[in-house]
Parts: C-alpha cells; sequence; structure tokens
C-alpha cells in the first residue's frame, strides 16, 4: 500500500521537477514548486501513516500552513514583478549572476 | 716631535684642513675667500715642509720613518694596519709630490681667483694631496689602493668641477670608470696575492719576503692584473682615453692631477712592486712594450692637436709612457728620476698654459692665440725653457732623465723599443715646438684681455729654476756624477750597463737630431703659416678614432644589453609568465561564472543534476532501494 | 619584561593601541618617535653591552603551545645583531626626514608594526614563531603600498603580497615537514631551531625543505628570476614602504639564509653552494646591468639594491669568514646607504613631483647641501674608499678569491657595475643646466639634515674604523666556519 503512494508521490515530484526547469513562466514555476511541496507531504502522510506515528502528518498540517501563507507572499511578488517589468517571464529576472556580454 | 708623528702632521695635515674647509663651505654661505686661501696654504704648505725635512733626514741618515696609527681590519688571517712608512721610494715620493702640489695651490689661489666655487675647489685639491700621501707612504698594498682610488675619485670630482655643464662631468666619469676598470685589475692582483700568501703578513715587506712560494705563471699573472691598475692609472693604452677629455677640468687640476701626481702614480706603483717585476720578466717586457705603444701613440697625435692642454695631455701620456719603458727594462730609479724632472716640467707648461688661457679669454687654440709673445713674456720664456727640457737639450733637467731612459734601452738590446723611443722623443721636440713656434713665434700681436695676478708667476719662476737643475742631482758617471738618487732609492735594478764612448755618442746623435726637428719645426712655424697649411687628418686629431671604436664596442652593447635584460628577460620573459599565471585563475573563474548566470530555473536543473548524480552515487555504493 | 621583548613587542603594542584609538595625527607622530627612540636607545646599549663571543645572547625560552613544542625563543648572535641596529636607527631617521610630509594616521602606525615584526623576525629562534612574525612584517607593507602608493598602487600591492605569500607557503609547509620529520624520529613535536638541527632527514628530503625555505628567501631578496616584482613595487611604493623593503626586510631574507638554513641544513647549503654562488654572481651582474637603462630613479635604485643583495647572497654561500663577515658588514652599510638614498629620493619627489631622470638636472647649483649628501650616498653604495661598502666589498671579494679564482674575478666586478649607472645617475640628477621642475628646489630643511647626518657618519665610520664594528660579528661567523670545517671531515 505504502508502496503505491510513494510512486505516486515520486511522479508527484517528477512533475514538478520538470515544470520548475521547463517552464518560463512565473507562476507556474510556483505551481510546480508547490507539486513539489504537496509531493513531498504526501510521502511524510504515507509514511507516518504505515508507522502509525502521528508526527509526520503534523509537519504535513503544518506545512501546507506555510504553504498558505507563501502563496499569499508569492502572489503579492507577482504583482509587484509585474508592475516593474510588465511580464513575468522567468528568463528576465537574473540579475543575481554576472553580466557577460 | 718625534718622526712618526712627522709623518702624521704630513699626512694629517691636508686632511684636517680639507675638513675643516668643508665645515665652514657646508655651515655659512658668502665666506671670504682668504679663508679658504689661509686654509688651503696652511694643509698643503706644512706637509710640503714636513715631507722635505723628512726626504732629507732620510737621504742623509737612511733613516726609515715607520708610524703605525691603528688597526684597520683583523679578521682571521686578514690583517691590515693603518701604518705609514717613509723608506727610500717613499721619501723620493713625497719630496716632489708636496712640494709640487704646494707650488700648484699657490698658483690656484690666482687661477681660481673670484671663482664662486672657491672653497669647493680647494677642498678637494687638499683632499686630493692627503690620498696621494696616503698612496705613496702606505706600508701595505690595501692601504695603498685606499689612497690610489681616492685619487681617483678626487680626480673625478676635478674633471667635472664646472657642474653647469653637464659634459664636464661626462668627461669626470669617464676618467673614474677606466680608472676603476684598472682598479679592478689592482684589487684582484692583491686579493690573489693574499690568497697565495696573505697568512704570512700582508704589508710590503712581508709580501716580497715571500714571493718566493708563489706559482711562477700565477706570479705572472698578479704582475699583469697590477699592471692593468697602472694602465688605468698612468693613461697608457688601452686605457688612455679618459686622459684627454680630463683636461674639461681647471688648468691647475690639469698641472696637479695630470701632470705631476695621480698618473704618475702607476710608475710609483710597479717601482714599488719592482721584486715581484723581477721575478716576473716576461710581463716586465710587455710593460715596456706597452709604454713604447704608448709614446709613440701620444706623440703622433699630439702632433695633430690644436687646444693647448691636449697637446700637453697627449705630452704627458707619452712621458708616461716612456717612465713605463725604463721600468719594463728593470731600470727602476731611471723611470723615477724621469717622474721627479717631468713632475717640474709639466707642472709648469700646464700653469703656463693657464695663464694664457685666463690671459686671452678662456681661448685654448692655439691657432687663434697666435703671436702673444710680447704681451706674455714671462710666461713665454717660461715655456720655451720647459720646452727644450721636454725636448732633452742638454743640460735642461730632463736631458739627463730622458737620456738615462734612452741609454738603458739601448742597452737592454730591446732595439724596436728603442727605436720607438727614439721615434717618439722626436716626435715630442716637434709638437712641444710646433705648440711653442705657433704661440709666440709671429708677426701678429694680440693684447692681454685679463691680468694675470702675481701669485701665478711666484710658483711658476720657482719650478722654472727646478726644471734648469734638478737633473744635477742625479748626475750620470759619464759627466762626473755619482747617480745620487740611483744610490739612494737604492731598488733592485737590472741594469746593464753601456761603455762610455758609447754612450757619448748616444747622447750626441740623440741631440743632434733632436736639434735637426726643433729646426724643422722652426722652419714650418715660427712666422709660417705653416700650421694654417696643415693638412686635416681626421684620424690623427680623432686619436686614431679610439673613442669611437670604444663606444662603438663597448658602450652602445652595453646599453643595448640593459635594454635587452630589463625589457626582455625581465619584463617579458619572466614577468609577463609569472602574471599570465595569476591571470589564468582569473580567465579561469570567468569561465565558471558564466554557470552562475541568474536564471532559477537554471539552478534548479544544476540541483536535479546534484540529486541525480547522487542517487545513482549511492545505489552504486550501498546498493539501496531493493 | 627583558629588552629584546621589549624591542619586539613595545612598537606593535603601540600600534595596535594608536590603531584602536582615534588620535590626532601629531601625536601619532610624536608617540611614533617616542616609541622609535626608546627602541633605538635600547638597542645601542644592547650594542655595547653586547658580547660577540658567547653564541647566543639574552636568550629567552617560554613554552607557548606546549603540545606542539612551540615556544617564545629567543636570542640575539653577531649576525642579527647588525639587522636589529639598523632597524632601530633608521626608524626614527625616517620619521624625523619624513614628518612633513605624510599626514596620514595608517602610515605611521603601519611603520611601528613593521619595526615589531622586523625585530620579532630577526630574533626569533623557534620556526613558527619566526614565521608569525615574516607574515606580521608583510602586511603592513601591503597596506601602505595600497593606501598611500602611487600609480597602480594596488595592482602592484596585490603582485607583491601574491608572490609574497606565495613563498611563505612554500617555507610554512617545509617547517611542517621539519617538524613532523622530528616527531616520528624523537617521539614529540618542537619547532626549536636547535632541536630540529638534530632531525635527520635523506639527501632528497632535506632538498626539498630547503628549496622550500629558499623559494620565501629569494623572493623577499630577491634572487634572480624571482624579482621581477621589486621595480615596479618599489616604483610605486610610498617612501617608508620602500625603506623598510629595500634596507630591512630584503636583509632579512639574506640574514635568515644564514640563520636557518645554514643551521637546520648545513650539508645541503654546502652541497648547492655552488649554485647559488652562480645565481648570485649573475644577478650582481643581470641587476645591475638592467639599472644601466632605467629612467625612473627608484626603479633604477631597486635594481641596484638587487645587484647588491646578490652580492651578500654570493658572500654567505662563499660560506668562510671572509664571506660571511663581509656580507653582514654589507648588510648593514647598504642599508645605511639605501635607507639615506630612498629618503633622499622622497624628499626630491616633494620638491619636484619627478623620480624620472630628464626632469632632473642641475641640483648641484640650487641645492649644494642636498647634491653633497646625495652625491655622498651614491658613491657609498659604488663602494668608494672611506666608506663601510668599500670594506665588506673588499672582504666579499678576499672571501671569493679565495674559494676559487674565477669566482673571485666575477665577483671583484663589483666596483665596477654599480658606477655603469650611479655616475650617469648622478651627473644627469645632480649637475647640468637646471630645469624647470629644479629651479625652485629647496635646499636640505634642518630636520632632513639631522635626519641624514648620523646616517653618513656611520658609514664613514664604519669605512675608517672597521675593526670596532667587525669584531661583533667574527666570532659569529668564525664559530660557523668551525662547524663547516667538522662537517667536511666527518
Amino acid at each position: 500500500m505504502l508502496k503505491s503512494y510513494m510512486i505516486l508521490s515520486i511522479i508527484l515530484f517528477s512533475i514538478g521537477v520538470v515544470g520548475l526547469i521547463s517552464r518560463r513562466n512565473i507562476i507556474v514555476i510556483y505551481m510546480s514548486i508547490e507539486l513539489l511541496l504537496n509531493a513531498v507531504n504526501l510521502s511524510l502522510i504515507a509514511i507516518s501513516a504505515d508507522l502509525g506515528e502521528s508526527s509526520g502528518q503534523i509537519i504535513s498540517l503544518i506545512i501546507i500552513a506555510i504553504a498558505a501563507s507563501e502563496a499569499a507572499l508569492f502572489m503579492a511578488l507577482f504583482v509587484v514583478l509585474f508592475r516593474n517589468r510588465g511580464s513575468l517571464d522567468a528568463n528576465l529576472f537574473d540579475i543575481l549572476g554576472e553580466k557577460h556580454d | 716631535m718625534t718622526d712618526a708623528q712627522l709623518l702624521n702632521v704630513l699626512l694629517l695635515a691636508p686632511l684636517l684642513n680639507a675638513l675643516l674647509m668643508f665645515v665652514i663651505n657646508f655651515s655659512f654661505k658668502n665666506v671670504k675667500q682668504f679663508i679658504y686661501t689661509f686654509f688651503a696654504l696652511l694643509g698643503s704648505g706644512v706637509s710640503a715642509i714636513v715631507a722635505i725635512y723628512i726626504a732629507f733626514i732620510n737621504y742623509s741618515e737612511h733613516k726609515l720613518l715607520v708610524s703605525h696609527l691603528f688597526t684597520w681590519l683583523d679578521i682571521s688571517n686578514f690583517s691590515v694596519e693603518v701604518s705609514l712608512r717613509a723608506d727610500a721610494l717613499g721619501s723620493f715620493m713625497i719630496l716632489f709630490v708636496a712640494p709640487v702640489s704646494f707650488l700648484i695651490h699657490i698658483y690656484a689661489t690666482g687661477y681660481m681667483d673670484k671663482d664662486k666655487s672657491y672653497g669647493r675647489f680647494f677642498i678637494y685639491f687638499n683632499l686630493f694631496v692627503f690620498f696621494m700621501l696616503l698612496l705613496v707612504l702606505a706600508d701595505n698594498p690595501i692601504l695603498m689602493f685606499i689612497g690610489w682610488e681616492g685619487v681617483g675619485l678626487i680626480s673625478y670630482a676635478l674633471i667635472g668641477f664646472y657642474i653647469e655643464d653637464v659634459k664636464n662631468t661626462y668627461a669626470g666619469n669617464k676618467a673614474f670608470i677606466l680608472n676603476r676598470v684598472g682598479d679592478f685589475g689592482f684589487l684582484s692582483a692583491l686579493m690573489l696575492l693574499f690568497v697565495m700568501i696573505g697568512d704570512l703578513g700582508f704589508s710590503f715587506d712581508a709580501i716580497f719576503a715571500h714571493l718566493i712560494g708563489v706559482d711562477s705563471s700565477l706570479l705572472s699573472f698578479i704582475a699583469l692584473l697590477l699592471f692593468v691598475g697602472a694602465m688605468g692609472k698612468s693613461a697608457q693604452i688601452p686605457l688612455f682615453v679618459w686622459l684627454p677629455d680630463a683636461m674639461a677640468g681647471p688648468t691647475p687640476v690639469s698641472a696637479l692631477i695630470h701632470a705631476a701626481t695621480m698618473v704618475t702614480a702607476g710608475v710609483y706603483m710597479v717601482a714599488r712592486f719592482a721584486p715581484l717585476y723581477n721575478m716576473a720578466v716576461d710581463v716586465s717586457l710587455f710593460i715596456a712594450y706597452i709604454g713604447a705603444f704608448s709614446a709613440l701613440f701620444a706623440a703622433i697625435v699630439a702632433t695633430r692637436q690644436y687646444d693647448i692642454k691636449k697637446i700637453l695631455a697627449y705630452s704627458t701620456m707619452s712621458q708616461l709612457g716612456f717612465m713605463f719603458m725604463a721600468l719594463g727594462v728593470g731600470a727602476y730609479s731611471t723611470a723615477l728620476f724621469h717622474m721627479f724632472t717631468h713632475a717640474f716640467f709639466k707642472a709648469l707648461l700646464f700653469m703656463g698654459a693657464g695663464v694664457i688661457i685666463v690671459a686671452f679669454h678662456h681661448k685654448q687654440d692655439i691657432r687663434e692665440l697666435r703671436g702673444i709673445r710680447y704681451s706674455v713674456p714671462f710666461v713665454f720664456l717660461m715655456m720655451f725653457i720647459a720646452s727644450l727640457t721636454i725636448s732633452a737639450i742638454p743640460p735642461f733637467s730632463a736631458f739627463f732623465s730622458k737620456d738615462a731612459i734612452m741609454s738603458t734601452l739601448f742597452a737592454s738590446g730591446h732595439f724596436d723599443i728603442f727605436i720607438m723611443a727614439l721615434v717618439a722623443s722626436l716626435l715630442t721636440a716637434f709638437y712641444m715646438f710646433r705648440m711653442v713656434f705657433v704661440l709666440f713665434f709671429s708677426e701678429k700681436y694680440q693684447e692681454v684681455t685679463q691680468k694675470s695676478s702675481k701669485t701665478m708667476f711666484y710658483p711658476m719662476g720657482i719650478l722654472t729654476l727646478l726644471t734648469l737643475f734638478s737633473g744635477f742631482w742625479n748626475l750620470p758617471e759619464i759627466f762626473g756624477g755619482n747617480l745620487n738618487i740611483s744610490h739612494w732609492l737604492h731598488l733592485a735594478d737590472k741594469s746593464a750597463t753601456l761603455s762610455h764612448e758609447t754612450e757619448f755618442l748616444l747622447m750626441l746623435g740623440n741631440t743632434l737630431l733632436i736639434v735637426g726637428v726643433i729646426y724643422y719645426a722652426y722652419k714650418k712655424y715660427a712666422y709660417a703659416d705653416g700650421i694654417e697649411q696643415e693638412k686635416q687628418i681626421d684620424f690623427l686629431t680623432n686619436k686614431f678614432y679610439i673613442d669611437e671604436i670604444y663606444h662603438v664596442l663597448i658602450v652602445k652593447p652595453l646599453g643595448f644589453v640593459s635594454l635587452f635584460f630589463d625589457k626582455t628577460i625581465s619584463a617579458f620573459l619572466i614577468d609577463k609568465s609569472i602574471n599570465n599565471l595569476a591571470f589564468l585563475y582569473g580567465k579561469l573563474g570567468k569561465l565558471f561564472s558564466r554557470i552562475e548566470n541568474g536564471n532559477v530555473r537554471f539552478y534548479a536543473l544544476y540541483i536535479l543534476f546534484g540529486v541525480v548524480f547522487g542517487f545513482i552515487y549511492l545505489y552504486l555504493l550501498l546498493g539501496a532501494f531493493l | 619584561m627583558s629588552v629584546l621583548t621589549t624591542l619586539i613587542f613595545l612598537p606593535i603594542v603601540t600600534a595596535l593601541i594608536l590603531f584602536l584609538t582615534r588620535i590626532n595625527i601629531h601625536i601619532v607622530k610624536v608617540i611614533y618617535m617616542i616609541v622609535t627612540f626608546i627602541v633605538m636607545f635600547l638597542a645601542m646599549k644592547l650594542y655595547i653591552h653586547f658580547d660577540p663571543n658567547s653564541p647566543m645572547s639574552w636568550v629567552e625560552f617560554h613554552p607557548w603551545i606546549v603540545q606542539y613544542g612551540i615556544a617564545y625563543h629567543i636570542g640575539v648572535d653577531g649576525v642579527s645583531l647588525g639587522i636589529v641596529m639598523m632597524n632601530a636607527i633608521i626608524m626614527p631617521l625616517v620619521a624625523i626626514a619624513l614628518y612633513k610630509q605624510r599626514d596620514k594616521r595608517g602610515y605611521w602606525i603601519n611603520l611601528l608594526f613593521v619595526q615589531g615584526g622586523i625585530m620579532g623576525a630577526v630574533l626569533s629562534l623557534d620556526l613558527m614563531l619566526f614565521y608569525l612574525f615574516w607574515e606580521v612584517m608583510l602586511l603592513p607593507i601591503f597596506f601602505m603600498i595600497g593606501l598611500f602608493g602611487y600609480n597602480k598602487n594596488h595592482f602592484f600591492a596585490m603582485k607583491f603580497n601574491m608572490y609574497t605569500i606565495f613563498g611563505s607557503l612554500m617555507m610554512l609547509i617545509s617547517i611542517l615537514y621539519l617538524a613532523v620529520a622530528y616527531k616520528t624520529e624523537f617521539g614529540s613535536y618542537s619547532f626549536d631551531l636547535y632541536d630540529l638541527k638534530n632531525t635527520h632527514l635523506n639527501s632528497v628530503e632535506s632538498l626539498f625543505v630547503f628549496s622550500g625555505f629558499m623559494v620565501a628567501f629569494a623572493i623577499k631578496i630577491p634572487i634572480f628570476p624571482f624579482h621581477t616584482w621589486l621595480s615596479d613595487t618599489y616604483r610605486s611604493a610610498p617612501i617608508g614602504a620602500v625603506i623598510v623593503m629595500s634596507a630591512l626586510m630584503a636583509k632579512l631574507g639574506a640574514y635568515a639564509i644564514w640563520r636557518f638554513l645554514f643551521t637546520l641544513l648545513e650539508k645541503t647549503s654546502h652541497e648547492v653552494a655552488n649554485y647559488f654562488i652562480a645565481l648570485g654572481l649573475f644577478g650582481l651582474i643581470f641587476f645591475g646591468i638592467s639599472a644601466m637603462s632605467q629612467t625612473h630613479l627608484k626603479r633604477m635604485f631597486a635594481l641596484s639594491s638587487a645587484s647588491h643583495l646578490s652580492l651578500i647572497v654570493v658572500g654567505f654561500f662563499i660560506y668562510d669568514v671572509y664571506g660571511l663577515t663581509g656580507s653582514s658588514y654589507l648588510i648593514v652599510a647598504h642599508a645605511l646607504s639605501s635607507s639615506a638614498l630612498f629618503l633622499m629620493v622622497g624628499m626630491m619627489y616633494e620638491r619636484t613631483q619627478s623620480h624620472y631622470l630628464e626632469a632632473l638636472g642641475g641640483i648641484a647649483t640650487v641645492a649644494p647641501r642636498f647634491a653633497f649628501f646625495f652625491a655622498f650616498f651614491a658613491l657609498s653604495i659604488v663602494g668608494v674608499p672611506l666608506t663601510a661598502g668599500f670594506v665588506a666589498e673588499v672582504l666579499i671579494i678576499l672571501g671569493a678569491f679565495d674559494y676559487n679564482i674565477y669566482v673571485g674575478f666575477i665577483t671583484a666586478t663589483t666596483i665596477l657595475i654599480a658606477m655603469l649607472f650611479m655616475f650617469k645617475m648622478i651627473s644627469s640628477v645632480l649637475y647640468g643646466k637646471v630645469t624647470q621642475a629644479t629651479q625652485n628646489f629647496q635646499d636640505l630643511r634642518f630636520h632632513e639634515f639631522i635626519a641624514l647626518v648620523p646616517l653618513a657618519l656611520l658609514v664613514v665610520a664604519m669605512g675608517i674604523f672597521p675593526n670596532y664594528f667587525i669584531k661583533k660579528i667574527e666570532p659569529t661567523a668564525l664559530s660557523y666556519t668551525v662547524e663547516k670545517k667538522v662537517s667536511i671531515h666527518e
């Protein structure tokens, strides 16, 4: 039973990673990150249930709560970014790196 | 006062006065000129009087004066004492060095009158006397070397005395550098000597006592190196090129340094090392040849010079060549005798030239100075006598000394040297009288533009007397004399004697030839325009282009090598490769920084790679996931 | 507290205090003067009471890091005495001569640091302690070049730093290797010079350890081909730093060869002596000839220093009593003359804003006193008689002839080499026509005069009465050469 939960979790995680890397829209990237998070949540809950111990489920509840507040923060950031640059293309936001010309 | 203290006074009087003058010159501006005059004459005067006294007691009582001052250095075997020693040779040297210096000091007070660097001039002059006396009185070769270098240094300062013109200082540089090339030889020779026999003591006596222990080929080598030092100081081929340029200094400098004292140091040194040269016969012969070539070369070049001081400079070089010829055949006291007479007449000639230069508005070209006999009659008289003397006309002093050289050369059996000496001596008469006739025998008349002070004439008068009569002191047996100087000096002469008839014939022939040459010069130059019609032989006026050859062979390549070392080897080869090594790290850093482009998705990709590789590694390592 | 410890830590502690407090620049200068004068006074006392015949005087030994056998072990002997004296004498004179020129606190604080660092490095007899001080004296120079230097100073400060740290790291590796070798042989760590001396290394090992040390020293001195940092660093460094580098730190490198390599790796030092004599002679000629075509005064003197330092290296590796004594003497003589010359170059720059030969000229006409001192110190570098350099050169040449005739001849060229550029330099700087830059050249001021006179007097005194000074060095040199004879017989 655990195995199939874990496989589902891995599939979700992989989809998240692929989305994170391949998509340029920041909102989609954010959604991918959420997917990663939830994949981990799923595995936490599954393992917790399997072991008959509740701490994993508690952690995942906390994670969901934090993710919700994160979402609010992200939405605010998206609005600011869009206002500044007029676009949500992730390739535009590379000011961390060194400029090569 | 004990005799040893006398020696100290002799040496230290000029030094102390120089220091005093230096302190005054350094501390105050606008010092009255007579203060310097006083100290300068005090320093050299005291040493002159003491020198004559010391020489007198040494001559009459054969008393050796020694004064030990302090230990200069004492390391393991190398022990050098600062101690002075007036043996016969030393006393003989100071006998003319100190008084002639004093006379030239007096002369210089007139010549340098109202010069703005009057004080500086006499500081150098007194220091020079100090170093020269140190050279002569040194009891060991190291101390002698200090004096030797010291006179070179002061001559550097004096040649470039007129510092406003940088050319003068270049002449000084040239003199000092060439002197130092000689010093390189001298010092190397001393060090070799020390390595061989130094642990037995390093005073002259100790060295000569142990010379037997040195391998003979090495001894010749040492003798040769020593002579390199003499070449530099006494302006012999090939290190002579500084002497003509050295005439850039004031004329008293030329009289003091480049006639009477410093340039004779080489001769003195060879005579001092006579025991060594007697053992190295081949080197002695080499010296004779170098002397002959130098004498001949300088005499030839002098016949086509127009600068009055340059003529005298070449004549000095030529006369020094004569001395070296005598040294080379082992007639040390003869060489020293010629040096003795030479000091007087050459100083006199330079002084005369100085008076003329001052009187006629610093003109030095003999063609522009024609016809000055009646404007400077005394100078004419003195220079005429000096020219007769240098041409070896009897009974003036140089007749005896030069004749002694000629007859020893003849007796030694080296006829090639003898012929060269003869030709050089005829040329001497020719160029000297060319100068005299051009200067004084002409219908033209030139007015004196600036009167010389009396103080310049008194020393010239004394020197004229000395020029006339000093030769009689060493009268050869053929004239009923008994060679006083030679007996006094008692050097290790290798004398081959001639029969009196041969000697007399030689003398007669010689004198007749010289008189003939003078007559020829009279015909050509006196009251005639021989000098204007003279064909310009650039080859001779430019002294065989030796300067230019040296320039191309040594100076230019050195500059080139310097640039090559600095720009190519240091900057390009080494520094660039090291810098590039450092820059390589920078380049690598740039390369890797391309990966960090700031795009978040790439970072995620890197994380993915990292995780994947991590899992693969764990899988392989632990066999996990199974 | 003993004399040596005071010598080391008085400047360092003062510098730290000055660094941490914000005191007015004038007071900083006064404190600098007071401290350096105390150091000078103490060093004089040290010199007078120094007993040349005891192998090591004023030894202090306090265990420090006991587990690793690191101790605070210092002492002075005939060789180190010279550098200690120079360090103590030159530093206050620098301040006297330059005190109007530099109004930056950092300048003087850094100089104090350097003084302490050099004292420590000279006196330490423990390798770790030595390494520590070796690095301590490097950093102030780095800051001085970076903060107060001239054109492209940041680049050259960095280059100098990289170069020297590279050398130091090589030395650190050698030190650690030696210590570990000592532990495997004797069972406990020690960094003490006289303990490590007993370590037995095979020939390959000792060659590696030797080269590690030598790289550090060769860069500091510098020996060909580690010299390329030199001329540019000297050009862009401020005068105070240049004096420290040329008069003290470079000499320290040469000194360290004797103190550490000749003590620790005696056999290897003898085996490779020939190569280093050859390298030194090559450097002597190479640097001298390179200096000929320089037009920048500081670069020229940098190369001239390098030429003389090569001569010092030759004298050390000749390794007889003449060579060792002569080189130790030349260390002192050259420190005096070169620091004075660099000081005067600094004064010249202050007055004319130029370091270039073409721009200068005719100084002797407008400023005779300045010209006198300048010519005097330049000539003392050339080694004319009655100056200290002459004595030292004669001794080294003597040692070289004793070693080998050919080596002797090449060494004797030293009396020619320095002249090639020095006289041309004197002519074009001091003589000739006055140029635009020099027409308002002010003659020596009183405080500058006061700073130069002691140096000049010392140079002359050491040239005329060398025996008095040499007697302090000779027994140490002799003790080393005796050891050499013994080791050859074994």
